[in-house]
């Protein structure tokens, strides 16, 4: 069973918990922001079935506080690669030494950007209030185009990194993130009502 | 002692060694254990044959404790001292009782903290009155498996916060078993799907308990159980049901009925009797004897029933909803709908549930056992019994936060969160100098500081005095495959560990464990005690009286001196009989059989002598 660095490739122990790797690493896989899903989860659950807690039930204090930071940093590779935005995020932090989402890196300034946004949330706010939930579907679905679109952009933009380029990308990405969040939000709340 | 042995974990032991584990469902209105037997899960039963045993704890006034079918026959006699549905207490406070089960029949005390119950015995925590119930399940599994358990897994409704949790690991630990793991309850319905019905694809896992609602989703795979999301209620369940029946009962009786326990408790009993009929049959009738004595029979269509209960089951949905959201799954997309928990038995449930998903569910496993059956499987895993590569990934259930200024609160970890996980997260001081700082970690999808669960208020010490601002506090927040949150803290820039203290906002601290588990201790050594000098004193006396028998009959036979001595050994007896030393008790004893030794003798042979008396010995041979 290929585990990565957690094993002992000789006598297949847990080995103490590496904080120096990388998420792509953790999970023997290259470092860039175009990653096969597939892939992804195949290395994630072998790796997850070697130093899983459930396999060290029965194990000392510290083989279990071992694996319990083994699997604990597998889980948040899987979330981080699994999540393009947040997969690009972490890739610009690896590249330009810190996150582009931050308070530090200011945010959206493209007024064009910012127009699309502004609609956007009328629209939202428009379709709510009168319980429109055919709009809050069309809505939802623009956003999730508008999110492939950034996607590919970033593929593009990755291959060779600037921060200028990258950063409103990633910018953007999470206003639709906190767009289709307040969408659900809505829903949830008509339907907790 | 073996009662409360708590493993040390040590890992490997002999390849072929097999090890006794359970899986536990410990649930509102029933509890049972499972195991598994020649590869296959089977639920444990009792010496009547039942592997149901209602969660029901009754504390008697003689100091005994009744758990089961018999405390629940009690119920309505002594509505006091007889608790139901605990679990519906489990890690809550006092104030929140009012939005939990309604009218509870037992005196609530009130005070900060997890809510106590006072009974003829005290005051008991509803982790003590779960550790009965759990008592009670691990001495069956120990008696029909023949030998102390190495562990259990303990199944939680998904949607149990941290403090419940941590509850019932505690009343675990009460009734001296090994925590395995908290498994959830959907989760180990998978598992018991999965391996027995070959399940593989995105399920949803409809589990509506006595008192607690659930749906997961869960994508399976060769072995694989991935929990995308849960939702749920921690106070819906069948018994809402039966509480809106019993509102009816009442209502229709309010002329002749009161407002006596005992009356309520028999009507809340009618309403689910009345509720179990109507799954199979159109119409139901139940008996009842008022107040007064005067038996009398109430009537109920399903059609009136399923227009009561229909807003509880519509209750479920939203969280239905939610999950699916959060998973970003379109019910279309599901490849099965299994129901668990008694209350799913309900046709308009059935039905409903059915709409909701656009499919039949399944329940080809009795959904009163598939719980505990999916946690005997994997309880057997975790002790090394199987090879099979089964692997369980669950989710953080309520989001995790901190109370920031202004009484809102800051998520740290969102719901839906694969476990285990981490986040850490850096505060700084305010004031030149300060030492310490407090914490405040809420559960909850709130935006509000009093809307969420309050799980635990954290203190920080040892912070090593800086200009304000220039500390970095590293609080690392980690929540482990149990669901369980555990925080520790370091100054970053001098590496100085700060010194965390809990004090859980629900639950027991440590120094309230550590001080039941010792009573627990202290009165199960009080226990055997007890019942040896109970066995000393039935078999002091019996000595005692034989000896007295034989004096009375044969003393003659005895010389002075040889009387002299079993009259010392006899007073001795006497007197160790007064005494509550069972060792002094059979001491006694064995000196006054060893002095009487010589009687028994001499009487012996004087029998024989009166049967031989005027016979030869040729005669006797002959014969």
């Amino acid at each position: 069973m290929e585990a990565g660095a957690a094993l002992c490739p000789q006598c297949g122990a847990l080995q103490p918990f590496d904080p120096s790797l990388s998420l792509f690493a953790i999970l023997g896989l290259a470092e860039g922001f175009v990653i096969d899903p597939a892939a992804l989860r195949s290395a994630a659950l072998e790796r997850l079935r070697a130093v899983h807690p459930d396999r060290f039930a029965q194990a000392d204090g510290r083989t279990q506080r071992q694996s319990l930071e083994w699997t604990t940093r597998l889980n948040e590779a899987q979330a981080v690669l699994g999540d393009p935005l947040r997969r690009g995020d972490y890739l610009f932090s690896r590249h330009f030494g810190q996150s582009a989402l931050g308070e530090e890196m200011g945010s959206l300034r493209d007024p064009e950007v910012l127009m699309r946004q502004m609609e956007r949330r009328e629209a939202l706010e428009e379709a709510a209030a009168v319980r429109d939930q055919a709009a809050l579907e069309r809505l939802r679905a623009e956003a999730h185009a508008e999110e492939k679109q950034i996607e590919e952009q970033l593929a593009a933009s990755f291959t060779a990194p600037e921060a200028g380029r990258i950063a409103p990308l990633l910018q953007e990405w999470q206003y639709l993130r906190k767009f289709l969040a307040e969408i659900d939000q809505y829903e949830e709340r008509w339907d907790f009502a | 002692m073996a009662l409360l042995q708590i493993a040390e974990p040590g890992q490997s032991t002999a390849p072929h060694e097999h090890r006794l584990a359970v899986g536990i469902d410990l649930g509102t209105t029933h509890s049972l254990v499972a195991t598994i037997r020649s590869a296959q899960p089977a639920v444990l039963r009792d010496s009547q044959g039942r592997y149901l045993l209602p969660s029901v704890v009754q504390y008697r006034a003689d100091g005994t404790v009744r758990v089961g079918e018999e405390a629940r026959a009690e119920a309505a006699a002594d509505p006091h001292n007889t608790i139901a549905s605990v679990k519906r207490l489990m890690g809550r406070g006092a104030e929140e009782l009012q939005t939990l089960a309604g009218a509870l029949p037992y005196q609530v005390l009130a005070g900060e903290g997890m809510v106590r119950l006072q009974t003829v015995q005290g005051e008991k925590t509803p982790v003590e009155v779960s550790a009965e119930i759990l008592r009670i399940l691990r001495q069956r599994a120990e008696e029909s498996l023949g030998g102390e358990l190495t562990g259990a897994v303990i199944t939680v409704p998904a949607y149990f916060d941290d403090a419940q949790r941590q509850a019932t690991k505690d009343a675990a630990r009460l009734a001296g078993i090994n925590v395995l793991r908290l498994l959830a309850e959907p989760t180990a319905a998978a598992v018991a799907y999965g391996l027995d019905k070959g399940a593989e694809g995105l399920f949803a896992i409809y589990d509506l308990g006595g008192g607690t609602f659930d749906l997961s989703l869960l994508r399976l795979q060769k072995g694989v159980f991935e929990v995308l999301a849960t939702a749920g209620d921690a106070a819906l369940g069948g018994d809402d049901m039966d509480r809106l029946i019993a509102e009816q009962i009442l209502a229709h009786f309010a002329e002749q009925g009161d407002s006596s326990p005992a009356w309520q408790r028999q009507v809340l009993l009618a309403a689910r009797a009345i509720k179990e009929r109507l799954s199979s049959l159109e119409e139901a009738s139940v008996e009842l004897v008022l107040p007064s004595g005067k038996a009398v029979q109430w009537h109920l269509r399903r059609e009136q029933l399923e227009s009561w209960i229909e807003p509880v089951i519509r209750r479920s949905f939203a969280p239905c909803r939610r999950a699916l959201r959060d998973a970003h799954i379109r019910p279309e997309e599901i490849d099965g709908v299994v129901l668990v928990g008694g209350a799913t038995r309900v046709p308009l449930l059935r039905r409903l549930v059915a709409e909701l998903f656009g499919r039949e569910p399944l329940c080809d496993i009795d959904p009163d056992q598939v719980v505990a059956l999916g946690a005997a499987i994997q309880a057997d895993a975790l002790v090394g019994n199987q090879s099979d590569d089964l692997l369980l990934m669950d989710v953080l259930p309520l989001s995790l936060g901190l109370e920031t200024m202004g009484g809102l609160v800051e998520k740290i970890i969102p719901r839906n969160t694969p476990i285990p996980v981490a986040k850490a997260q850096e505060f700084t001081t305010f004031k030149d100098g300060q030492t310490a700082m407090s914490i405040h970690v809420l559960q909850g999808e709130r935006e509000k500081v009093e809307d969420n669960r309050s799980l635990a208020r954290f203190s920080l010490r040892g912070i090593p005095p800086m200009t304000a601002g220039a500390a970095r506090i590293r609080v690392t927040f980690q929540v482990d495959a149990d669901g369980l949150l555990a925080v520790s803290a370091e100054e970053a820039s001098t590496g100085v560990r700060a010194e965390v203290q809990v004090k859980p906002s629900y639950g027991l601290d440590d120094a309230a464990i550590t001080r039941m588990l010792r009573e627990a201790i202290a009165h199960g050594k009080e226990d055997i005690e007890q019942r040896r000098l109970a066995e000393a004193r039935v078999e002091g006396e019996r000595v005692r009286e034989a000896l007295d028998a034989a004096l009375a009959q044969d003393g003659s036979l005895l010389q002075s001196d040889e009387r002299a001595g079993i009259d010392a050994a006899r007073a001795e007896l006497l007197h160790a009989l007064g005494g509550d030393s069972a060792t002094a008790i059979d001491h006694a004893a064995e000196a006054v059989e060893k002095a009487a030794e010589v009687l028994v003798e001499r009487r012996m042979n004087q029998a024989v002598r009166k049967a031989m008396a005027g016979h030869s010995i040729d005669e006797w041979s002959e014969k």
